[in-house]
């Protein structure tokens, strides 16, 4: 596959029963193709049968079927297209419903037209109105539409439902649990859960992370950091502050790979690459030499990537893919 | 009378500092080798080969503290759009930094040593100026 998929599966009682593949246009989604299962493929054991898609299919194993991750303008019981709409048909049952206004967000009506949570069991429903701005609103037929993820993923730039995965890197202190639910804590202090959150609500966040024994900790840093979009200033007697048992410095870079910061960061580039920047690889090796500790690890942690770096700035630099939070 | 007398005063000093500022070479800034070695040895090897500085040695890092060397890299500066805007951008408390090796300069931006202290920040522009001052390249680091 190419381009800006999302991919939505249909599941129930734990059995595939259909994909959706939807196109990202300027983070609309239009349903590109509808794949039905109908048995396997002869050649590869593809378990789309009729899918001219199958020599490019990697394979696909649902373990745990994501709660909700397809949204579809449904006609009431059945989810099917509008008529006249160039969409494929699709299957009836999971979900269906629609909402035409009059039902809070998030709700949908039911055939008896009352307003009812949507089912967990994933499906095809209407969640939602377009926002004013169309951003991330499906528009078909008349009727907007708001993609939402699922507990347990996460939205990239792209528009994208990501899984949310647990950290399994080859850096110990990335794995540890007590770090993982730090950066989880972090992010969320950043208020840059997704992409749709305007980035002058975000702040970047970060603290020490300490080894007490076999344990990670981390702690905050103090309050009196000045924290905004784009950087974290310490007071002047900010080494005071520095914990002993100091092994890395951890702060979050409240953007996801591709964003365009300029509105909000001077002089900032055009689309954000990630990583460390030279004056958070300055501030690093000042504790360093603070600490007297030329080993300590710096960490980025932003929209779609755990970075590590340390004194060499570069050379030594690991990503690892968004984990733990 | 008197408040046209300090509009002319405030005009005078004004003008006079901002002369006093550009007759003078920029400070040093407190990484200011070390960030033009960053980017001669770890950075991202396509940078160098981009600009052509692959060749240039770390031992030649030098301030630029010429006269004529400092007023000839503002008036490049002053005449490209994109870096007089970024140029433009600073506050009373930033200051553009000057460097050198034997065939480039370096130009960057960030805050007067006296109000300078490490920080966590975002990304900020590099310029690589060939010593003729033909061609310049812009990155982020």
């Amino acid at each position: 596959m190419e381009g800006k998929v999302f991919r939505g599966f249909k599941v129930e009682a734990n059995e595939f029963i259909s994909m959706y593949d939807f196109e990202s246009l300027n983070h609309n989604y239009y349903v590109i193709d509808f794949l039905e299962s109908e048995g396997k493929c002869d050649e590869d054991e593809c378990p789309f049968s009729s899918c001219n898609l199958c020599g490019e299919l990697d394979e696909v194993i649902i373990t745990n079927p994501p709660d909700v991750p397809i949204i579809y303008p449904g006609n009431g019981g059945g989810g099917s297209p509008p008529s006249g709409d160039p969409l494929p048909n699709l299957p009836g049952g999971g979900g269906g419903g629609a909402n035409d206004g009059s039902c809070p967000p998030g709700e949908i009506k039911d055939e008896l037209g009352n307003c009812i949570e949507p089912p967990e069991d994933g499906g095809v429903y209407i969640i939602g109105e377009c926002p004013d701005d169309g951003d991330d609103g499906l528009s078909m037929a008349g009727v907007c539409l708001e993609l939402k993820c699922p507990d347990g993923f996460y939205k990239n730039f792209e528009g994208d439902c990501i899984l949310t995965e647990s950290c399994a890197t080859n850096d110990e202190i990335i794995n540890s649990q007590s770090i993982q639910s730090a950066f989880e804590d972090l992010w969320e202090s950043s208020g840059a859960l997704s992409p749709d959150i305007p980035m002058e609500s975000r702040l970047e966040d970060g603290g020490w992370i300490i080894q007490n024994g076999g344990s990670y900790e981390f702690v905050s840093f103090d309050s009196s950091w000045t924290r905004t979009p784009c950087g974290i200033d310490p007071p002047e007697n900010w080494t005071s502050t520095i914990p002993s048992n100091l092994i890395g410095v951890v702060h979050t870079h409240p953007f996801y790979l591709g964003e365009d910061r300029r509105s909000i960061c001077d002089r900032a580039e055009e689309e954000y690459i990630g990583g460390p920047s030279d004056e958070d690889y300055f501030f690093l090796t000042q504790v360093m030499n603070e600490v007297n500790d030329y080993n300590l690890l710096g960490y980025i942690v932003d929209g779609d990537l755990i970075t590590s770096f340390d004194f060499t700035r570069t050379i030594n630099l690991q990503t690892y893919q968004r984990c733990g939070y | 009378m008197k408040p046209i007398l300090y509009s002319l005063i405030a005009l005078f000093y004004l003008t006079t500092n901002g002369q006093e500022s550009e007759k003078k070479c920029p400070p040093e800034f407190p990484y200011g080798k070390l960030k033009i070695e960053l980017f001669l040895t770890v950075h991202d090897s396509k940078y160098r080969q981009k600009s052509g500085t692959l060749n240039e040695k770390k031992s030649q890092i030098k301030l630029v503290s010429n006269l004529k060397e400092c007023k000839a890299l503002r008036f490049y500066i002053a005449q490209n759009k994109i870096y007089r805007e970024l140029n433009e951008k600073i506050t009373d408390e930033e200051t553009i930094y000057f460097y050198k090796t034997s065939n480039f300069f370096y130009v960057f931006w960030n805050y007067k040593p006296e109000f300078y202290r490490p920080k966590m920040g975002s990304t900020k522009p590099f310029v690589v100026i060939n010593n003729d001052l033909s061609q310049s390249w812009l990155f982020y680091l």
